[in-house]
Parts: structure tokens; C-alpha cells; sequence
């Protein structure tokens, strides 16, 4: 049971991590594995997508958010956090990029800041898998067919006809409702005329004939102004 | 309770045979006998082995292929290309005109193209898809009910996805029947059971008087076949499906094999009034495999389903008359007008015309379908779990225009980040 | 198994508007409050942080990790369980409505009361500095040490222990670092502290001082290669040049740019809140509770006076 680290805050990672970091074996160790992850974490940031393989897109995937969370919440003038920005990218000119355009592109983001996919692997050959990682809001064009904007697919030209449907029926409702409101005026106003004592009654009754409790509202609107014309 | 489920308790097996083997199963036996025979029959007057070139247009890359004339199918070239064609092609268009079947054998030298569920404008899989779920409904009503039940299949009408289900008019030996929430129920899941198998539809061209030798238990579709067979321009043929055990007069084309269809459900069965007697109109709401849909939409469906299809209503076959046939010549003639008229506006695709029919008693129905290339252009496809090495290649080009350029984004990253993605 | 899930959840059901009731009161009571204190150590990026984090408003305040540090769960991702880690933070707060467990930090100087059958009064008090604070949960414990007739003595005490008796903070106060255990091998007036000391109380509302004081270690050998830890509270080591240059070469200092190293081992801020949430109205309420039992004690005399 070990105590929790509370020296730092850190905002919550909205991806799934291994409990466990991935050696990423390389003859340098712990700090060559950080080297490798910052060459690709830098490329990630230039390139907003790449593709590499899996093992590394994952764990580099942790850095990039944790780095990205902490430009989000600390802001460039918390020095700590540039240090920070300043051993993980290499290019330097990204630093600016991290600062003036992830962070307002990521400021009120609710998801993770970075998706990831499997990518096809090579046939025949070594079988590493293989992973694109990508920057949310980059400017290419998507990976993922868009299910949702092709209304010609036969899910969606369901949904559509369904939606038509409901649509018309709903129209018709009303237009009855309207039909059934005019009767009611044009009958208060003779009731009205006839005998003014017994309003109220004839707009109960109205509402009992009709059996639909939503058309007891236009029904009492046309009891007021023959309350009124009293 | 009507079915056999339950009916299948309360016999012994042997009783249970003897009266599989006198009553419809036992036509049902007879009828897939003779279409082996006749696709065997078939088979054989191939004869000497002809090669036929194949010129395939689509993902992942344009190829040419010498087939078998007469043996390979649309799916056997998608064997040869890729596993993911295999996968998701439901239906074959040829020469961008005709659409053929997966498992139906080529015939002569033409252009290919294969179609998918998500393809741009996928109007006629999705038509194909409706059309072999019809049939599904048709098997699975046929096979469902009791022995003592007498249950004669009519037909379907033309499959409009838009409607929201489809359908099969059924004729079943009983009065006044209303299917229970389970009875539905016990129908989907025979359905799904049926899709979960994996039956592929086998296509059959068979002359008039053999469809009549298998169908000649059943009234309507021994009364259908001559008018059917008048319908079709040349020849005294008819096209039979088969899928499992179950055979049923269809134009066609259907999609692959029963494993298309994902989520399905038979929602209603009506009972209607025509000119034949009382039928039962049975309704389902289907979609194809992976097309995830959450239950609250799909209820929005099924919902839409249960009410009455207004698809038309079987007749009988005399009283449709004056069918109107277009002659190759006014398709030419529609063709060419087409043409002339696009080319007018200023669209620069091919168009043909396809699909023409017209029917005097509604005049409301569809036309013409024009049908031009651009249709099926295909944008680069890139899943999650595709493993699909060449697609690749096809996405660096999406970016630069070209082989062989500068990659922005992949695997090709520019001499200084060569080292950023080594191994 | 399910039987006994459904009945904890229903006591969880039970006593969420409570936490509820008590939450308006607990934030009224905090501005009033003193005795979270903000820690020192951090310095300048602190400052940063209250300054970035203020458009957030929390509703609990921050400092309230190093004050109970031991609500918060095991960071590492395969110990975790929610429904284990809430019941714990139940059972910790029944325990402290039955025993006074005060604020304190590595550093502080304590005297721990606790049942030991073999003492004459059935009961034992220690008295020492608090060398180190660990585990979380109901197992959260601390090391008491204290030279006591030229011997060392470390006790091990488990704050949630239903041993422990009483806790009292004699001096309560911060060191330069996280954990004291180079007073092992320190010289022994550092660690040595009267048995019966009397509390020093600190005025209402001021901060907890840090001592600054600086630890002279006994010769080598030691129990550990102190020189390679970066230790601020311990003056000159008077080693030779080769093992300063030997820690140099085994030092890890990018471990500090490790992000994710960092994040396997904290709790996210936005979870501790969550927890905080939970118990923090509680808490207030038995600080509460302990102050005015305290002001009626002082209250009481007077009058016994009179």
C-alpha cells in the first residue's frame, strides 16, 4: 500500500494506460527509453499524425497528453512546466506551437487530446503491430469512414424515412388539434350567446368529448374570453 | 403455439419423420433435388474451359484477371485480390450496367466492380440486402408453423428500403390468426439462426416447365412462373434462388450469403385482403453485419416496422396486364439522351440508363434510375481493425497526389525524422 | 456475495445526503478555519498553481491532500477498487469520530497512547518525531523514533489501529524533507526528546513552520549511501571526492521529466477532489466537534475556580 505522490497536481488523463511502463528496450536504459519517446513525441507534435508501431505510439500516447494537460493548466509562465516543454520537444520552435495553438485547441476539450488506431501491418515480415497516433483537430482528413454524414447508407435512409414519418404524423396532430380548436371557439362564442351562465361546463365537456387531455388547453383559452365577454 | 418448436415436443421421431416426408418437407425434398440436378446438369454443359479477362476497377488497386468462363464467380476474384473484398462485397456491378450476383459465374469478358455496404450511394446493395431478407422471411415462414398448418408462400413485392421493412406476403391455413410477442420473437430468433449460418444464395436459371415440376405445390407460384417468364425479354426461363433448403422465385440479384445481415428482426404480421383470398403480410426490419445502431434508434425502427408496409398488394397475375418492356433500342435511345442532356448541363460522367421499368398500375413508382460513374467512386477506407497493407499505399496518395512524393504524415517522414520512427 | 453488495450499497445510499447536508455547512466553516495550513516545501510553484487553478473554484481546498494524505487511494492502477477504497473511507471516519486523530507531518513531535497488555496500566505512551508517514487507507501508519537511555527506538504505529488510543501533536512542525530516516544514522541529540514534553500550541490561523535545522550524521558506515539521496536537511557529509563523483554517476536526473512515471504514482486532481468531496464536510464537522469540546473543557475551570 503505497502513499499517493501529492507534491504535483495533475489533471486526469482521459486515455487508457498500462499499469506498468514498456521498457522499449535500447542499450541506454530508462533514459534512452525517454530519449525515444521524445524524438517521437516531438515528431507527433510537428506532424499532428504518425505512424509507427504500436508499443511505442502507446506509451509515447501517455507523454503527449500528460505534456499537453500540463501546458492546459499551468499556462507558459509556470517555469516547472517549461522545463517540462523544453526536454520533451526537441525541435524548439514547437514550444511555441504547444502553447499558442494545442493549448487554445485543446483548452475546453472534454476527450483525450490524441486518438489512436491500429494500422494495417506489413504481410509478410516481422510482426510488430503497428499504430497511427494523431493529434485530435489536425487538418487532415479523417481515418475513419464518417458513418454518420453519408445519409445513403441504408441505416440512415431508415432513420431518415422514420424521422419523415413521425414528422407527418405530427403535423397532422396538430392540424387536427387546430381543427378541433376552431370548432371549440366558434361553438363557445354561440354558447356564449345563448346562454353566457354555463361557459365552463361546455369547455369540460368539450375536453370529455375529445378524451386527449393535450386539447384541454385551447380548450380552457376558450373559456376565458367567454368569461371575459361577461 | 403453432410452431414446430413447440410441435416437436409433444411427437416422437419417427412420427415426426413420416410426416416431414408426406407433407411440405416433403416438397421441399423434391425441389431441392431437382435443382441440384439441374445446377449439376448446368455445371457440366460448361464443357472445355474457356478464359475470360476480367478487368477490375475499385480498392485496392485496378487489375486485370483471367477467370474461368462459365465457373468464376464476382467472390472468386475478390479471393484473388484481397480478404477484405471477400469480406464486405455483397453484390458485382459488370460493365457498369448489370449488377450480378456474388456466386453467380461470369460469362464473357467485361469490366468489374465490386459493392459494399458503405460505398458512397450503396442504393443497390441496400436493395439486394432488403430483397435476400425478404427471402429469409419467406424460408423462415415457411419452415416455422406446425405440419398440420397449411403454409403456401405468394410473393414479395419490389424491395423499398424506404418503406422501413420488408416483407413477404404469406398464404397460412388459418383464420383470424394475431402472432403473440412471443410467437414474434421465436420468428426472429428462427431468422437470426438462419443469418447466424452463413447460406450462401445460389442463383439457377431453369426453364418454365421444371419451376412448375418444383413448385407444383404451391398455387401461387405455379400461377406466377408463366408470367414471369413472359417478363423476362428472351427465353421460356425463370431465376430460382436457393438458400439453405429453401427455394424461391426472385429477379435477383441478391447479396452474398445470409452472414450480411447483422441485426434483424421480424416485427409484425398483417392480415390483408386481395383478390387471392385472405394473405398474411409478415414484416421484418433488418441491417447489415457491423452496422452498429444503438437500441433506442433501432426501437425507432422496429417501431416503424410493426405498422402495415404499403407495398402493393398481391394480385393475381392475369390481372396485371400491358406491362411495358423497353426493347434495347429505347434504352439506347434514353441512353443517349441522357448523355446529350448531361453533357448539356455540364456534367462530365458517363451515364447509362439501367433500370427501366414502368407500371401502368402505379404510376407513382420509379421510373428511371440513372446511374452515373461518379456513383461509385470510392474515398480511401481506413478501419480500425482493417489489416489491409496496400490501403496504405492508397492513403500516402490521398496526401500527395502521387506515388513516390513527399509524405506529411506516415510512414515516409522526411530525412531528419528518419530516425524518430526506427525500431 | 450479492446479498452483502446490495447492503452496502444501501448504506451508501443512506448516508449520501448526509455528506450533502453537511456539505454547505463544512464550506461556511472553512474560511473561518485555520488549521489547514499551506505547506511550504513547494515554494514558488505553489504560488503558480493556486494562481492557474483559481478559475476553477474547487469546492474543497487543495491543501487538503497534505493534511490527510491518507484518504487518497493506492495510485498503482491494479490495487484500485472503488467500492473497497469508499468503504475504507467510511470505516476511517467512523474511527475518527471515536479517537481525536490531529494534523501532523514528518517532522512533527508526537505521543502516541496505546493498549499494550504487559505495561502495568494496560496501556503505553510514546513520545518521538515522526520520521516517516505511509499507506493509505485504513492501513495509513507512521514511524515514531526517540533516543531514550542512549538507545534508539523506532515504534511503527498504524493510525487507524484499534490499539492506538490517543494521538497527541506535542510540536507540530515540518522538516526540510519528505522523510527523516538519516536520523538513524544521525547523532542522537536530533532524535532525542523528552518524555514529558509539554504541547506547544502554534497561535490560530498561523502556518505551519518549517524547521530548517540541519542534521549532522555520525561517521560512516550507514544504513544507507545517504550522499546520493538529495537530502536538504543534513549538513556536510565530509565525505571524499569519490563518492560524491560515484553519486553522480548513478544519479537519474531525468527521472523528474518522467510524466507518466509521475502520474503512476499521484492521484489526478480531479479524484482527489471527488474524494475530498466525500469526506471533507465530515472532517469539518469533527474538527468542529473537537474545538468546542476543547473550548468547554477551558470554559469549565473557571467556574470550578469561582
Amino acid at each position: 500500500m503505497n502513499q499517493a505522490d501529492v507534491s504535483k497536481l495533475m489533471s486526469r488523463l482521459r486515455i487508457k494506460y498500462k499499469p506498468v511502463r514498456r521498457r522499449l528496450k535500447n542499450p541506454e536504459g530508462a533514459e534512452g527509453r525517454l530519449k525515444k519517446i521524445r524524438k517521437t513525441l516531438t515528431a507527433l507534435l510537428k506532424h499532428e499524425r504518425i505512424e509507427l508501431n504500436y508499443n511505442r505510439a502507446d506509451e509515447t500516447r501517455g507523454y503527449a497528453e500528460r505534456l499537453i494537460s500540463d501546458a492546459i493548466r499551468y499556462g507558459d509562465c509556470h517555469r516547472a512546466t517549461m522545463e517540462l516543454a523544453d526536454y520533451w520537444i526537441l525541435e524548439k520552435q514547437l514550444i511555441h506551437k504547444l502553447f499558442k495553438v494545442l493549448v487554445p485547441r485543446f483548452d475546453n476539450c472534454p476527450v483525450s487530446y490524441t486518438r489512436m488506431y491500429r494500422a494495417p501491418r506489413p504481410c509478410p515480415g516481422m510482426y510488430y503491430k503497428r499504430a497511427v497516433l494523431e493529434l485530435r483537430g489536425n487538418p487532415y482528413p479523417p481515418l475513419l469512414p464518417d458513418m454518420t454524414a453519408n445519409r445513403n447508407l441504408i441505416h440512415n435512409v431508415l432513420l431518415d424515412e422514420a424521422q419523415k414519418e413521425f414528422r407527418a404524423q405530427k403535423y397532422a396532430e396538430i392540424a387536427k388539434k387546430l381543427e378541433a380548436a376552431d370548432d371549440n371557439v366558434i361553438k363557445s362564442i354561440d354558447d356564449g350567446d345563448e346562454e353566457s351562465s354555463s361557459a365552463e361546463s361546455s369547455g369540460e365537456d368539450e375536453t370529455n368529448v375529445l378524451g386527449e387531455a393535450q386539447v384541454q388547453q385551447p380548450g380552457e383559452k376558450v373559456v376565458h374570453p367567454s368569461q371575459n365577454m361577461q | 403455439m403453432i410452431f414446430t418448436s413447440i410441435w416437436y415436443k409433444t411427437f416422437s421421431r419417427r412420427e415426426r419423420r413420416n410426416a416431414a416426408v408426406q407433407g411440405c418437407a416433403g416438397a421441399r425434398h423434391k425441389r431441392n433435388l431437382l435443382f441440384t440436378k439441374e445446377k449439376k446438369r448446368q455445371n457440366e454443359n460448361v464443357g472445355r474451359i474457356e478464359k475470360i479477362e476480367v478487368q477490375y476497377t475499385g480498392t485496392p488497386e485496378d487489375v486485370t484477371l483471367i477467370m474461368n468462363k462459365g465457373i468464376s464467380t464476382p467472390f472468386n476474384c475478390a479471393q484473388h485480390m484481397s480478404e477484405m473484398l471477400m469480406q464486405r462485397s455483397a453484390l458485382a456491378l459488370i460493365d457498369d450496367t448489370t449488377l450480378w450476383d456474388m456466386h453467380r459465374p461470369l460469362e464473357a469478358d467485361c469490366h468489374l466492380r465490386l459493392l459494399h455496404f458503405r460505398d458512397t450511394d450503396p442504393y443497390h446493395v441496400n436493395k439486394a440486402f432488403w430483397r435476400s431478407c425478404s427471402i429469409l422471411l419467406g424460408a423462415m415462414a415457411e419452415n416455422i408453423f406446425k405440419e398440420d398448418v397449411h403454409v403456401e408462400l405468394h410473393s414479395f413485392p419490389s424491395p423499398n428500403v424506404k418503406t422501413g421493412s420488408f416483407v413477404y406476403d404469406v398464404s397460412v391455413g388459418l383464420d383470424n390468426w394475431q402472432p403473440s410477442q412471443d410467437e414474434l420473437r421465436i420468428m426472429s430468433s428462427q431468422m437470426v439462426n438462419l443469418c447466424q449460418k452463413g447460406l450462401k444464395f445460389e442463383r439457377l436459371e431453369v426453364s418454365t416447365e421444371l419451376a412448375l415440376d418444383m413448385f407444383e405445390d404451391n398455387r401461387y407460384k405455379a400461377d406466377q412462373i408463366p408470367h414471369i417468364a413472359s417478363q423476362l425479354s428472351e427465353g421460356k426461363t425463370v431465376v430460382l434462388y436457393r438458400v439453405g433448403d429453401h427455394i424461391d422465385l426472385s429477379r435477383g440479384p441478391m447479396v452474398g450469403d445470409t452472414s450480411f445481415v447483422g441485426k434483424c428482426t421480424v416485427t409484425a404480421v398483417h392480415k390483408i385482403e386481395t383478390d387471392q383470398g385472405i394473405l398474411y403480410r409478415f414484416q421484418g426490419v433488418a441491417l447489415p453485419k457491423g452496422f452498429l445502431l444503438n437500441h433506442f434508434a433501432y426501437g425507432i425502427l422496429e417501431d416503424r416496422a410493426r405498422k402495415l408496409n404499403p407495398g402493393r398488394l398481391p394480385t393475381s397475375p392475369s390481372s396485371v396486364s400491358n406491362i411495358f418492356q423497353p426493347t434495347s433500342e429505347v434504352v439506347s435511345l434514353v441512353t443517349w439522351l441522357l448523355q446529350v442532356t448531361l453533357r448539356a448541363v455540364g456534367c462530365v460522367g458517363e451515364a447509362r440508363c439501367v433500370h427501366f421499368t414502368l407500371a401502368i398500375k402505379k404510376p407513382k413508382h420509379r421510373v428511371l434510375r440513372m446511374v452515373s460513374k461518379n456513383d461509385y467512386m470510392e474515398l480511401p477506407h481506413y478501419g480500425i481493425w482493417v489489416d489491409w497493407a496496400s490501403n496504405r499505399n492508397e492513403y500516402q496518395e490521398y496526401f500527395l497526389g502521387g506515388k513516390g512524393g513527399r509524405c506529411v504524415g506516415l510512414t515516409a517522414l522526411p530525412p531528419s525524422f528518419a530516425d524518430c520512427l526506427e525500431i | 456475495m450479492a446479498l452483502w453488495c446490495r447492503g452496502v450499497q444501501r448504506i451508501l445510499v443512506d448516508v449520501r445526503p448526509i455528506f450533502s447536508l453537511f456539505q454547505t455547512i463544512g464550506n461556511t466553516e472553512y474560511s473561518s478555519l485555520s488549521s489547514v495550513s499551506r505547506p511550504e516545501g513547494l515554494g514558488s510553484d505553489e504560488a503558480k498553481e493556486a494562481k492557474t487553478v483559481e478559475g476553477h473554484k474547487p469546492i474543497v481546498p487543495l491543501e487538503c491532500r497534505f493534511v490527510y494524505p491518507e484518504f487518497l487511494p493506492d495510485p498503482r492502477l491494479d490495487h484500485r477498487n472503488s467500492l473497497r477504497e469508499k468503504l475504507e473511507r467510511m470505516d476511517m471516519l467512523n474511527r475518527r469520530a471515536h479517537i481525536d486523530i490531529p494534523e501532523f507531518y514528518v517532522g512533527s513531535i508526537l505521543a502516541v497512547t496505546s493498549s499494550n497488555s504487559h505495561a502495568p496500566e494496560k496501556s503505553s505512551r510514546f513520545v518521538g518525531i515522526c520520521i516517516q508517514r505511509g499507506g493509505c487507507g485504513l492501513r495509513a501508519s507512521f514511524i515514531l523514533r526517540n533516543v531514550i537511555d542512549h538507545q534508539g527506538v523506532e515504534m511503527f504505529y498504524e493510525m487507524y489501529s484499534p490499539v492506538v488510543q490517543k494521538i497527541e501533536v506535542l510540536r507540530l512542525e515540518k522538516r526540510l524533507d519528505n522523510e527523516l530516516l538519516y536520523l538513524r544514522d544521525a547523532l542522537p541529540e536530533y532524535s532525542t526528546f523528552q518524555l514529558d514534553m509539554e504541547p506547544e500550541f502554534l497561535p490560530e490561523g498561523a502556518p505551519v513552520p518549517v524547521n530548517p535545522i540541519k542534521v549532522k550524521l555520525k561517521p560512516r558506515p550507514w544504513l544507507e549511501r545517504w550522499e546520493r539521496q538529495e537530502l536538504k536537511g543534513v549538513q556536510d557529509l565530509g565525505l571524499p571526492e569519490r563518492f560524491y563523483k560515484r553519486a553522480a554517476e548513478v544519479a537519474r536526473p531525468w527521472e523528474k521529466y518522467d510524466l507518466m512515471k509521475e502520474y503512476r504514482a499521484s492521484i489526478p486532481a480531479e479524484e482527489q477532489e471527488e474524494i475530498f468531496v466525500e469526506v471533507y464536510s465530515q472532517l469539518q464537522q469533527l474538527e468542529v466537534m473537537r474545538k468546542k469540546m476543547k473550548r468547554r473543557r477551558t470554559f469549565v475551570r473557571p467556574k470550578k475556580m469561582g
